[in-house]
């Protein structure tokens, strides 16, 4: 029998909190962690994680120091998400595997120090969990996130293991920050996801990790991971598809893992990077899946685009929300801002929820999207 | 029974010179060129008029000039294209274009990043490059390994068949830095394409094939 995937436990660290439940929190008041920050001469919004928490944090783990910065924020994300768990990444049947945009990348201005490349980083996180498997981790742009729950999933399913744990982490930097803006895909505002005013991305930092695993746990809900697809729009490097055919596809391969068709989904949610052009293609994607009804909001406007975690930490997002039967608002949203109308979420409420999608678009054209469903 | 997966055809290119399906197909008569005048070179072996190579970073180059090989030793077929996946991995990451526009904003005195740099700093979008030349629009997904490992490559690739649609995949290695540089590709199928039967697709005949450069 194929052994069927559960979500068992999880972590967010973002500008919000270094635990779900803040998260959460800030959801159902409709509070962002987005902020003016001055650098690189000029101001931006943008979503910092906190830096004396994170010595706080860092601190009451009492570990050795000697760590990059996103380094201590993994590891702080993966001991969170296995506390209390008998399932550890040091034995056998359990794989590591993170995923990252652009890692340690504060380090790059040092010469020579290998902790920029992204496999040393990874090497040193599973050092510290003294992971039994080699760990891996994925670079595909801002569907990483969202692409190693999908590895997760066919990983457990396939019986190559049992138990995985998926994180995803990157860094805001003036590496990116400079790029997004040199590319002129920053907003001047808070972002404003699907709005007709919306300028551009707020970028963010953070770390999402979840615990799956083949092996359910006694619970009234539990969350299994369903289908997952990832596409390629093979049509422009840096702009999104004028039809929004890649996600679709993307969509439609998950649909059809799970069984599911469109009246299923509860909720969406969306990449939403409040790019004119991003949320444009993915509201005709959303059309060309006939899930316009589909309540859907991007969860950007609370902390960010937060790159390679990003697909993580929305996932945990669309999770918590189905594990309460509650959606919460698209931040930021106020007016429809896409040529082909599709359903945002205004405000925080509750709603029976049984499969919700998730869906992430990046640069060089890729695309994912995966399904969580509520087994009772 | 898990069925077979073969692999129809490989492109190595390393020091200089280009290996397709084992053998010798195009070698730079210019001692230690840089990998960029390398690969100008080998895109005006392939004959072909793509203006957006030119506007390609170097490692989407490499990529680029691999698959354009690969694709010319398997005959050009005609693929599914929606089933057809592309899955890469390397140990640099984009690092070599990461390098350059993390030069460019060191100093504010001298402070000139680029949008052109900027797309390349990151490994997938040679995927992209590949995808958008030859229509393909499967599954993506680009791994960091520190060295290639033909077990953990055999284990990666005979999942994506097993537990999606995909019918056939272009695989393998694609890793620059500086003038470093080696590309692996290979073709994976579910069954013989273009009359090709190609080798079986195992540990054994990839560690072999990476290691040998020789498809037998």
């Amino acid at each position: 029998m194929t052994p069927a995937v559960h979500m068992i436990s999880n972590n967010m660290i973002s500008s919000l909190g270094f635990t779900t439940a803040e998260h959460i929190e800030s959801f159902r008041l409709g509070q962002t962690g987005i902020i003016p920050f001055q650098t690189l001469n000029e101001t931006f919004h943008v979503s910092p994680i906190n830096q004396a928490l994170l010595e706080q944090e860092w601190d009451a783990l009492a570990v050795q120091p000697n760590y990059e910065k996103l380094e201590k924020l993994f590891i702080l994300s993966i001991s969170k998400t296995l506390e209390n768990q008998d399932i550890h990444p040091r034995n056998d049947d359990c794989l590591i595997i993170l995923s990252s945009t652009k890692g340690n990348i504060d380090v790059l201005k040092q010469n020579h120090n290998r902790n920029a490349y992204l496999y040393e980083m990874t090497r040193n996180i599973a050092r510290h969990f003294e992971a039994a498997n080699r760990p891996q981790i994925i670079s595909t742009a801002c569907i990483s996130g969202t692409l190693a729950g999908i590895m997760a999933y066919r990983y457990i399913k396939s019986g190559r293991y049992k138990h995985v744990v998926v994180s995803g982490g990157d860094l805001l930097s003036d590496f990116t920050l400079s790029g997004f803006n040199a590319f002129k895909a920053l907003g001047n505002t808070d972002c404003k996801p699907f709005d007709k005013n919306r300028d551009g991305v707020s970028l963010g930092e953070g770390v999402g990790t979840i615990l799956f695993s083949s092996e359910s746990q006694n619970s009234d809900n539990v969350i299994q991971i369903t289908g997952g697809a990832s596409s390629n729009d093979a049509n422009h490097i840096s702009g999104p598809s004028r039809t929004g055919d890649g996600l679709h596809l993307a969509i439609q391969g998950a649909m059809k893992q799970a069984g599911l068709s469109q009246n299923d989904i509860g909720f969406l949610s969306a990449h939403g990077t409040a790019t004119p052009y991003n949320d444009e293609m993915e509201a005709k994607a959303f059309h060309l899946s006939g899930l316009q009804d589909c309540p859907i909001n991007s969860f950007k406007g609370y902390f960010g685009h937060t790159l390679g975690a990003a697909g993580l930490l929305e996932c945990i997002a669309a999770i918590e929300s189905l594990r309460r039967n509650e959606i919460y608002p698209s931040l930021g949203f106020e007016e429809m801002g896409v040529s082909q109308p599709v359903n945002i979420i205004k405000e925080f409420r509750k709603k029976e929820l049984h499969h919700v999608l998730k869906t992430a678009s990046g640069f060089g054209g890729c695309n994912a999207s995966i399904i969580f469903s509520k087994v009772s | 029974m898990k069925k077979d997966l073969h692999i129809l055809g490989s492109c190595h290119i390393e020091n200089d010179k280009i290996w397709v399906n084992g053998k010798t197909r195009y070698e730079s008569s210019v001692q230690d060129e840089s990998p960029i005048a390398f690969l100008k070179s080998a895109y005006k072996e392939l004959g072909i008029k793509y203006a957006k190579f030119h506007k390609m970073d170097a490692l989407c180059k490499l990529g680029f000039i691999a698959s354009e090989f690969l694709m010319e030793g398997l005959g050009r077929p005609d693929l599914p294209t929606t089933k057809t996946g592309i899955h890469l991995c390397n140990s640099s990451s984009s690092l070599d274009t990461d390098m350059r526009h993390q030069e460019s904003i060191n100093d504010l005195e001298k402070y000139y990043p680029s949008p052109a740099v900027f797309v390349y700093t990151l490994p997938n979008i040679v995927i992209g490059e590949i995808c958008i030349k030859n229509k393909i629009q499967g599954e993506n997904a680009f791994f960091i390994f520190d060295v290639f490992n033909a077990s953990e490559q055999v284990s990666l690739i005979r999942m994506l068949f097993e537990e999606t649609d995909t019918e056939c995949c272009l695989c393998g290695w694609v890793d620059l830095l500086k003038d470093e540089y080696e590309a692996f590709l290979y073709w994976i199928d579910v069954e013989p394409r273009n009359g090709k039967q190609g080798l079986i697709f195992n540990e054994l005949n990839l560690e072999h094939l990476y290691k040998t450069k020789k498809f037998v």
